[in-house]
């Protein structure tokens, strides 16, 4: 998330520069913001053909849905399609032997996506209900420097309707707690997850030089939780620096996590991890597919038909999070992991009776097993981010 | 049977919970089993039920039953 060195610097002069500017309610505060904005993203630009990309990128929707009859699949698939090119998913294009000679990698484009994919969907809904709709405002809502590189995933109307809100101005207690919050980020950032991430590393490069089975697996284990706090360190110490700061600016950043590593089910880390994501997929890749699948094949069967939803669900945003094979098993473990979670809870619910499961469910023994059984499975399926666990179990070297 | 009545009728029988009552500003906070996942089965139960069809954006949309009603209504008007 930081590891560009301009841009962090630009990144860091921005956070700390932008409370400045964007406290004043003057009319220009959203020009001010759109300055901000482009000077972080000129400052990690890569030529002009990257420009020219990401000029086309967020043009094309903006214009053809502010033009258009309100049909927009034609546009959601010319956006698909561009992210998976641009991305160069090469196990969806390898096969095709489509050349990427104009494969510009966009710093931030799968947010984009995302973003853009919410502006375009609700377009008619957002012109209905009059809220505001500028280039400009468009343009801040794809690009605020706050949640570009990682999240948390804002939609249009909330981000634009915040912007414009007229806000209580702050107490010295809060802008110290607000900076107490981003100091603590940092320190999540840039020194725990840094030092996790040595030994992560450490540990998985060593995988292969163990002798005997047990002490390979011991290894891995330890790699992959230490993996997993690297994971939790470093993105939620993001959103810990990002929040307060763009608080202090008087924009709303939504919260992305809430202690993930303490839920009892998959379902509930999914509620608790990532938690902008989630909410997204549930709106636009499961309840889409949901709705259909029970409407249509699944009619009989409503329970096959939420599985095939939620497996769906999460092996698209494992896609989503990469483009080598590694994320599309990380997807395959959480939807499978959904599942076996959903399928415990309806099969001894039943077995028990409604008396006896809430005895079982407020048991401290069950709980904390439930939380441990999570944590570790959630770590096995994070081991896939970021590591090419795909390549060391099919014998690649690391 | 005015809509609020049938619409009651399909919560009852969606959520398994002949007792139910619901009013405008019923929200899923107060309904504990309607979560993000039965939501959907609640919308396809209601489509049938007044042969209406949500989109994507007004399933998204509903903060409570009472907009729920409105929908409902400007629907099957």
């Amino acid at each position: 998330m930081f590891e560009l060195s301009v841009g962090a610097s630009v990144f860091v002069l921005l956070l700390v520069s932008a409370p400045i500017l964007l406290r004043n309610r003057s009319q220009y505060r959203n020009y001010i913001f759109l300055i901000l904005n482009l000077v972080l993203y000129l400052g990690v630009i890569k030529g002009w053909q990257q420009g020219v990309v990401v000029a086309l990128w967020v043009l094309i929707p903006y214009f053809v849905v502010k033009n258009g009859n309100g049909r927009v699949g034609p546009l959601l698939f010319f956006l698909l399609f561009c992210f998976a090119y641009l991305m160069q998913y090469d196990w969806i294009f390898g096969p095709l032997h489509i050349l990427y000679a104009f494969a510009w990698k966009i710093l931030g484009l799968s947010y984009f996506l995302f973003r853009q994919i919410d502006f375009v969907m609700q377009y008619e809904y957002l012109k209905e209900t009059g809220v505001r709709i500028t280039f400009v405002d468009y343009f801040n809502y794809l690009f605020s420097f706050y949640t570009l590189l990682a999240g948390p995933i804002q939609r249009y109307e909330n981000f634009v309707t915040d912007f414009y809100e007229e806000k209580e101005t702050l107490t010295k207690a809060e802008i110290f707690s607000c900076l107490n919050r981003a100091l603590n980020g940092y320190l999540k950032v840039y020194v725990v997850s840094g030092i996790i991430k040595y030994y992560a590393d450490g540990w998985f490069q060593g995988f292969g030089t163990h002798a005997g089975v047990l002490k390979e697996a011991l290894s891995f284990v330890i790699f992959a939780f230490l993996n997993g706090w690297y994971i939790y360190f470093n993105f939620s110490g993001y959103c810990d620096v990002v929040i307060p700061f763009a608080k202090l600016s008087g924009i709303t950043v939504p919260e992305n996590f809430n202690h993930p590593y303490l839920s009892r089910s998959m379902v509930e880390f999914w509620n608790r991890h990532h938690i902008t994501l989630s909410e997204w997929l549930r709106d636009y890749v499961y309840s889409p597919i949901f709705k259909r699948l029970i409407s249509g094949p699944c009619r009989s069967n409503i329970r096959l038909g939420q599985y095939i939803a939620l497996f769906l669900n999460f092996t698209i945003a494992g896609i989503w999070h990469g483009t080598d094979m590694n994320y599309l098993v990380y997807g395959l473990l959480q939807g499978a992991g959904i599942i076996i979670s959903m399928l415990y809870k309806e099969i001894l619910k039943k077995k028990l009776g409604k008396q006896k499961w809430n005895a079982y469910q407020n048991h401290t023994v069950v709980k904390w097993a439930e939380i441990c059984c999570t944590w570790m499975y959630i770590c096995f399926t994070f081991s896939f981010v970021g590591y090419d666990v795909v390549g060391l179990l099919s014998g690649k070297a690391v | 049977m005015e809509t609020t009545e049938r619409l009651q009728e399909v919560f009852r029988d969606v959520f398994d919970d002949d007792a139910i009552v619901i009013s405008d500003e019923t929200t899923a906070e107060d309904i504990e089993s309607w979560d993000s996942l039965t939501h959907v089965q609640l919308i396809v139960a209601v489509e049938k039920e007044f042969s209406v069809k949500f989109s994507t954006v007004e399933v998204m949309k509903l903060k409570n039953v009472g907009e729920f009603i409105e929908l409902i209504n400007k629907k099957v008007r």
